[in-house]
């Protein structure tokens, strides 16, 4: 029974809100603990507001570190959740370590770090009982939470926290294994990455929002890649990226190689949402009006921002706005415009990469369904092959179409290990706008 | 009734969407939830067409106010925009407030019954997220005497569903705080419920008594009178569509094991609000007429409350749902609470109502929510459920109400 839990970093935007979570569903008392109060009370109004409930205010507990280590030894879970910094956890983990009683589990919720890495900091023991609990942002909505076991993680203990995720916490969970990006990341910003470069290539077509515009919510998700880049924030995305790229080497590395106006970006602090201007930028002039501004690659700077308008992009919105879903495969697969074509080979290579991580990283091919569907709230990769025809049609068009980047890859044994079909219906995802 | 009236299965929408922010409109709505209960129950197009040949296919939809909602009327007329199959298909549109799909329910069952059809498509959808919260509140105000009780009023039904709270408290001398600690219990359970239910619109929300009790705070305000947000179902998009056949089709299909109709009751009550209770004032139950419609399904089926072992109730209110619990029979009125207190009515419980969630759980598009219910009462029969399937059910029965409880429509089906 998990009745007691600390979260470490609980200041942070994830360790506020998983607080939140861990006190109404879980039920639980939780310590919220950070480095000032005054960062702390903050925390608690995200996290009551995060869910919507005033009475767990009286479940949650802010304290500093310097008062931490009887709570910490009180706690049956430890969530921490600080800064994406190797020697700044190892601190942390320094103060678990002396407090924590023999049967408390320890968590990390961590994006980027190797969990076999950081179990290092532990004893054999304690090595047992560490984990990764990988949770997504806002957890509120998104339910995706990912299980990373250490190669020391006890196996009971995995099979518990499972049933406490899903029957308590009402988590989506999968299974990862301890790979750069894990599942959910490690497809999600590939996709974004990859619009990052097109928009780069295609700059002098419009740059990014030519990119948004030709992969918009009508290809399976409520906002554009480049604007959730925004959201994100770029030197997140950048450090998540860059990580990946660094750690990893697969058929699709290329797509992890940072783009050079987004290095610019985020060394001029235009990091997005958070500093104001990013990829996109909006200001209301002394009249009232807002304007919408996008970022100019060619000549970095704001520019009024455009809404593209295809043929191809006007003729599914105005067929699945009456809930005509069959003319997104025709006319992906048909118009073969330049604007259609690089829409459909962004949707290709992210179904592609979908099967292959959630086959190697997931224990199978379906998790990247439920990674991406409760994670990010994008259409499942598995639940798109349906919307575009099916498995068997799917496949005869890619082969069809000798993309380069499916050279090294053998499309057969990706046929083999496809599922027929996604447990997902895919026409609330596709939206028609 | 004259001939059994089967059910051959159905479907409804996932209730979470929002489906103008997902830019659609109404057709996009009602031809998903067609297609997949044609899907569900082995239909075809081809056989809509060859059925209407002989004139043996009819359909029902129910609708409150998609006039105001969606700028659109005619939807008997909106059909043939799906698919060109309902050309020629004769269609019938109904409105009985948040009682619509159960009056398309009652038609479609006469209309079978009467051996005029074989099939019927029954139909209930409500797009309702198109206006903003304020002027939902208003047009939802239609489903009472608008003139008098809900114009220049805001939020007019959580205020009347209020009233029912207070009349039911005076009613049965109830001591109001345990009274709200049992229609706090009432909004817990349908949330949880709605966690077991893949197309409940709040499977993801949080909600636990204390929070149901912290009526009055920001998270939880008063909404009219006694009753807070946590009382209320929501503001819904959403759809549910059944198939109805004769015993010809089924027998024609080979369909083993069918649930049919079992009975039904359907009452009109005064209008008023006031009316009501001035009439009530002789009667040991809040809503007598609600009660009869109830009695009257009993009586057709030739079943007691023994032989229920799930019910689908109408929780627009808490409120409304406490009152059911006797008008169902499962206690005996003013005794209510009883239920609540022995948790009969949980999940789990002997008597459990509104395993999907019910309209504060799983969501309440008012048009659609008869036809809802009544998929799934089928469900539960059918073993079809799910997650959220109770075990071993021969009967199941649904109450859903009009207004302020005006229209009053009761099924149960079994096998």
């Amino acid at each position: 029974m998990i009745k007691t839990i600390a979260v470490l970093g609980a200041n942070g935007n994830m360790g506020s809100k998983m607080s939140a979570i861990f006190a109404c569903f879980g039920n639980a008392e939780v310590y919220m603990i950070g480095r000032s109060t005054v960062s702390l009370k903050k925390a608690m109004i995200d996290a009551k507001l995060s869910i919507r409930s005033d009475i767990i205010e009286k479940h949650l507990h802010i304290l500093t570190y310097e008062d931490a280590n009887d709570v910490i030894g009180r706690s049956d879970l430890i969530f921490e959740s600080v800064a994406e910094n190797m020697e700044i956890k190892k601190d942390i983990y320094e103060l678990i370590k002396s407090s924590i009683n023999d049967n408390a589990i320890i968590a990390t919720g961590t994006s980027g770090l190797s969990i076999n890495e950081l179990s290092k900091n532990f004893d054999n023991e304690q090595r047992k009982r560490f984990l990764g609990l990988h949770f997504f942002n806002p957890p509120y909505s998104m339910t995706l939470c990912e299980i990373i076991p250490s190669k020391y993680t006890d196996k009971t203990l995995i099979k518990e926290l499972k049933e406490y995720l899903i029957n308590v916490l009402y988590r989506s969970i999968v299974i990862s294994n301890d790979r750069p990006g894990f599942i959910a990341n490690r497809i999600g910003f590939q996709f974004i990455n990859m619009a990052m470069q097109y928009a780069e290539r295609y700059k002098d077509k419009g740059g990014i929002s030519y990119v948004d515009s030709i992969i918009g919510p009508f290809t399976g998700r409520n906002m554009a890649p480049l604007l959730t880049a925004d959201f994100v924030g770029l030197d997140i995305h950048k450090s998540i990226v860059d990580n990946i790229y660094i750690n990893s080497n697969d058929c699709f590395h290329a797509d992890f190689r940072v783009t050079n106006y987004i290095k610019e970006l985020v060394k001029s602090n235009k990091l997005g949402k958070k500093s104001g201007e990013g990829l996109y930028k909006s200001y209301v002039d002394e009249n009232g009006i807002k304007h919408n501004l996008v970022y100019d690659i060619n000549n970095n700077k704001y520019i009024e921002k455009t809404d593209y308008k295809f043929s191809f992009s006007n003729k599914i919105i105005n067929a699945v706005k009456f809930g005509k879903y069959d003319m997104f495969k025709e006319v992906l697969y048909e118009d073969n415009t330049l604007e259609s074509n690089i829409c459909l080979e962004m949707l290709v290579k992210y179904i592609i990469y979908s099967i292959i991580i959630g086959y190697k990283i997931g224990s199978k091919v379906e998790t990247a369904d439920d990674a991406m569907a409760s994670g990010f709230n994008w259409i499942p990769p598995m639940a798109l092959i349906e919307c575009l025809g099916g498995k068997k049609h799917f496949f005869n068009e890619v082969k069809k179409r000798n993309y380069t980047f499916m050279q090294n890859i053998d499309i057969d044994e990706l046929i083999k290990i496809c599922p027929e079909k996604s447990k997902y219906d895919y026409r609330k995802y596709i939206k028609a706008r | 009734m004259k001939n059994r009236v089967y059910i051959l299965g159905g479907s409804q929408t996932d209730f979470e969407r929002n489906f103008s922010k997902e830019g659609k409109n109404e057709l996009a709505l009602i031809s998903e939830v067609i297609d997949d209960a044609l899907k569900d129950t082995r239909l075809t197009y081809d056989d809509i067409i060859s059925l209407n040949k002989k004139n043996k296919i009819a359909c029902f939809v129910g609708n409150f106010l998609s006039e105001l909602y969606c700028n659109q009327g005619h939807l008997a007329g909106l059909l043939t925009l799906i698919n060109k199959a309902f050309y020629g298909v004769p269609v019938i549109r109904t409105e009985g407030a948040c009682a619509s799909g159960s009056l398309a329910i009652d038609c479609a069952m006469t209309k079978i019954s009467s051996g005029d059809y074989d099939v019927a498509i029954v139909l209930g959808w409500e797009i309702m997220k198109t206006v903003d919260s304020k002027i939902c509140g208003d047009y939802l105000g239609r489903a009472a005497y608008y003139d008098l009780e809900a114009k220049g009023i805001e939020f007019p039904f959580p205020k009347l569903f209020g009233k029912l709270a207070n009349e039911t408290t005076k009613k049965y001398n109830l001591e109001e705080r345990k009274y709200l600690n049992y229609l706090s219990k009432i909004s817990v359970n349908n949330y949880l419920n709605a966690k077991r239910n893949s197309n409940a619109q709040t499977r993801k929300w949080f909600m636990n008594y204390e929070q149901a009790n912290d009526r009055g705070s920001s998270t939880n305000p008063l909404v009219g009178g006694l009753l807070g947000v946590s009382d209320c179902s929501q503001v819904t998009d959403g759809a549910a569509c059944v198939v109805l056949c004769s015993k010809t089709y089924k027998d024609a299909k080979n369909i083993k094991r069918c649930p049919y109709i079992k009975g039904y009751g359907l009452r009109t009550a005064p209008m008023l609000f006031n009316d009501k209770m001035e009439e009530a004032r002789n009667s040991e139950y809040v809503l007598p007429w609600t009660r009869q419609a109830c009695v009257d399904a009993y009586k057709r089926a030739n079943l007691s409350v023994d032989d229920i072992d799930i019910f689908e109730t109408h929780d627009c209110f808490t409120s409304s749902e406490y009152v059911s619990i006797s008008a169902f029979s499962i206690t005996s009125p003013g005794k209510e609470y009883e239920a609540i207190e022995d948790e009969r009515i949980f999940f789990g419980g002997s008597k459990p109502i509104n395993p999907s969630g019910g309209l504060i759980g799983c969501g309440h598009p008012v048009g659609a929510s008869g036809v809802r219910m009544f998929l799934d009462i089928f469900k539960q029969v059918a073993n079809k459920a799910g997650k959220y399937q109770i075990k071993k059910v021969r009967n199941a029965m649904m109450l859903n109400i009009g207004g302020t409880a005006t229209t009053n429509c009761v099924f149960i089906i079994g096998r």
